[in-house]
């Protein structure tokens, strides 16, 4: 096996993460300094989980602009609800679009309030949850207790 | 952030300036108080010659942290002292400092509380939801509270409340969040029709009061507090903040067993989703916090993703019950 150049970024954090578990903690007394050396491996291991997947916010744009598109081509007075959306960038203007939408649905009860509902709500739920799992281990972390590290 | 062992001899020249002392004010190790994330909080142990007489004493040191919850010194600190005045168990705010000269940030020095913030005993918890209810009994237009915004009607200080954490959530965001704006509107179509205008403390439960023995000495974190219907701290403490002590159900009937408030279900439910979107507004500040590097602590990246997303979660998918129910 041909012998790596220098370390990975993965390596550097996994070492890091072992680092605070086995030499920091058990030499910190102070509660909240352990506390933040656990947050602090919590936050390692969610930007381990980053560097191991694909960065996905574009596809979730992609997909959110794509349901909103099949919304108003089946129900064009959906367009009066996005008057004046905007933002700096697509991902906000589309997830701008969704916040209308959702709001709108909340106070109709039409055919197309029906479609908001049954189309796009699940897929911006879907996100939300797919999100709060890649920033888990966090939370998982936010206690103060450290869990062991994965190498 | 403040640093403590930057800031500690700062403390020491600004204390040695506002008490009478012989000869000036010595400091120890400022003490990080393990409770919240709103503020930074400190022990400060003083030492000083008054009158050839050595005094030590304690203070409880509460600092700003660049924004977080969208809450700030100025409010709290008028808050604290009219609830004082009133006659309600608050801490005495010796010292309130605006000038970021002294430690870069706005902080103030209330007088040390002895007692405890951890989990209370069975009296201590009874004596605790009691006073809250007291708090809730208090005739708020005849004391000067200096809220910044009264609401006219009940179903006004609704708007007002969502309007305000939607605006934190906005200053902290870095894309719109289709659930929690979907979360606002159906906040205000679904207020219920039952409600009433009292003080509401805004954030109470477990590690946001002190207490010693049997009885509360001082509630605490009164950054939140404001004008509004009082089942909105119920479910603060039932449904989110009192968790650890028993479950929601548990606290529904035991609030009504120590109070005689009794609370629906529906009206429980809709309270929940009220301080879940309320929690993850607020929460969204840590984010813009963590990622200007205001505050780059690893507590704040949780709070701004993972801890805020959690609350989202909960809320859509109550308002998906909902949806479902109007459905059948």
């Amino acid at each position: 096996m041909p012998e790596a150049k220098r370390p990975t970024v993965d390596e550097v954090l996994a070492g890091a993460l072992h680092t605070i578990e086995n030499q920091l903690l058990p030499n910190l007394e102070d509660t909240w300094a352990r506390a933040a050396a656990s947050q602090l491996m919590g936050t390692l291991e969610y930007a381990r989980g980053l560097l191991a997947t694909d960065e996905h916010v574009d596809a979730q744009v992609d997909a959110v602009e794509a349901v909103i598109a099949d919304l108003l081509r089946d129900h064009p007075g959906l367009e009066a609800v996005l008057e004046g959306s905007g933002g700096e960038t697509r991902g906000f203007t589309v997830l701008d679009q969704a916040s209308r939408l959702l709001s709108h649905a909340v106070a109709n009860d039409s055919p197309e309030a029906e479609a908001i509902r049954d189309q796009l709500r699940p897929l911006i739920v879907q996100q939300a949850t797919d999100t709060l799992n890649e920033t888990m281990p966090m939370l998982m972390a936010f206690g103060g207790r450290p869990r062991r590290v994965e190498r | 952030m403040l640093n403590v062992e930057v800031a500690r001899p700062q403390i020491a020249a600004y204390l040695s300036a506002k008490l009478s002392s012989d000869g000036g004010v010595e400091v120890g190790p400022l003490e990080r108080i393990t409770i919240g994330h709103s503020r930074g909080m400190f022990r400060v142990n003083a030492s000083y010659r008054q009158g050839g007489e050595a005094v030590e004493r304690s203070f409880a040191l509460r600092v700003e942290q660049a924004g977080m919850f969208g809450t700030n010194t100025l409010d709290e600190v008028r808050t604290m002292r009219s609830m004082r005045a009133a006659g309600f168990p608050v801490a005495n705010i010796r010292f309130v400092e605006f000038d970021p000269a002294v430690i870069g940030t706005p902080f103030f020095v209330m007088d040390w509380v002895e007692g405890s913030s951890g989990p209370p005993n069975d009296a201590a918890l009874r004596d605790y939801v009691t006073k809250l209810h007291e708090l809730h009994q208090i005739d708020w237009r005849k004391k000067e509270i200096p809220f910044a915004r009264i609401p006219s009607v009940p179903v006004d200080a609704v708007h007002q409340q969502v309007d305000r954490w939607m605006d934190v959530h906005r200053w902290g965001r870095v894309l719109p969040e289709p659930l929690l704006e979907e979360a606002a509107t159906w906040l205000k179509r679904n207020a219920p029709d039952d409600l009433h205008l009292t003080l509401v403390h805004g954030d109470p439960g477990p590690l946001n009061f002190i207490h010693k023995g049997d009885e509360v000495q001082a509630f605490t974190d009164w950054e939140f507090s404001h004008i509004g219907d009082p089942n909105e701290d119920w479910l603060f403490l039932g449904g989110m903040r009192g968790r650890g002590v028993m479950e929601p159900p548990e606290w529904r009937e035991y609030i009504a067993d120590v109070t005689g408030h009794v609370i629906t279900k529906e009206t429980w439910a809709y309270w929940d989703v009220f301080n879940q979107f309320k929690g993850a507004c607020a929460n969204t500040s840590a984010l813009r916090i963590f990622i200007t590097g205001a505050n780059p602590a690893p507590n704040m990246a949780a709070i701004g993703t993972a801890l805020k997303l959690s609350m989202v979660q909960h809320l859509s998918t109550i308002i998906g019950m909902s949806y479902a129910r109007e459905g059948e």
